[in-house]
């Protein structure tokens, strides 16, 4: 991988995508790994992000792909991927929990093991992607223990713009 | 699916019915077939062929 990096100029990659969206992805730790049936396994597709990339943003990008794609047909992918896209759309920056982690490993293994197509399904995006680019995921959650998936503090401040105080009766019109 | 309940061998399901063609969606009847897994109602039965279906594993899965 580091040798096809080299030749295409790509010298500040941090991470390969290879084989699509729910081929393998590597990080820059393990560029030293083949392109070989026994080790990655490749029709060509070569996606690379560079260290600007938020490889959060990118599996997060992969889950909306899949659930959008899943052909509907088995219920562990149907209903798996799009679980999966949850709590990405609820956990804005800071704000995921550590529970959120836990429900994608576990729905990461259903599809692997029990969906119809499990070797052409999403294995990737969140479930090794959180091993390998713990940081990108780690800033995400607010403690790295246990947190409630529901913020009452959060949802309490994201109503305030909209809730004005009551003007006084006989104060003057602003 | 049909040779293990004819044999008294419960697998659980819910899209299988013995008088509808087996659709294989719903995968709750995923069963080890010689280390593979697969749905067990649309994988017919072979001699000398190894399901496992009552696994800690399999269970796990099923109560996800």
């Amino acid at each position: 991988v580091r040798q096809i990096l080299i030749d295409c100029g790509a010298e500040d990659a941090h991470a390969v995508q290879v084989s699509g969206p729910s081929g393998t992805c590597i990080s820059f730790r393990e560029f030293d790994r083949r392109i070989a049936f026994e080790d990655l396994a490749t029709a060509g597709a070569f996606m690379v992000f560079s260290r600007e990339r938020d490889m959060f943003e990118v599996a997060r990008n992969f889950t909306h792909f899949f659930a959008h794609e899943s052909c509907g047909f088995c219920t562990p992918c149907r209903v798996g991927t799009s679980l999966n896209g949850t709590p990405w759309t609820s956990s804005p920056p800071g704000k995921g929990s550590a529970y959120d982690m836990n429900e994608m490993k576990n729905i990461m293994h259903i599809l692997r093991g029990m969906a119809i197509a499990a070797s052409a399904t999403p294995r990737q995006p969140g479930g090794a992607d959180m091993e390998k680019f713990p940081e990108a995921y780690e800033k995400r959650l607010k403690r790295l223990d246990f947190e409630p998936a529901f913020d009452l503090d959060g949802a309490l401040c994201r109503r305030a713009p909209h809730h004005r105080p009551r003007r006084r009766m006989g104060a003057p019109r602003r | 699916m049909e040779a293990a309940s004819a044999a008294g061998v419960y697998i659980p399901h819910l899209c299988h019915h013995p008088e509808f063609k087996p659709h294989g969606s719903c995968k709750l009847c995923t069963v080890s077939i010689g280390g593979r897994l697969g749905a067990a109602c649309t994988n017919k039965a072979a001699e000398g062929m190894k399901v496992e279906s009552e696994t800690a594993a399999l269970n796990a899965d099923r109560r996800r």
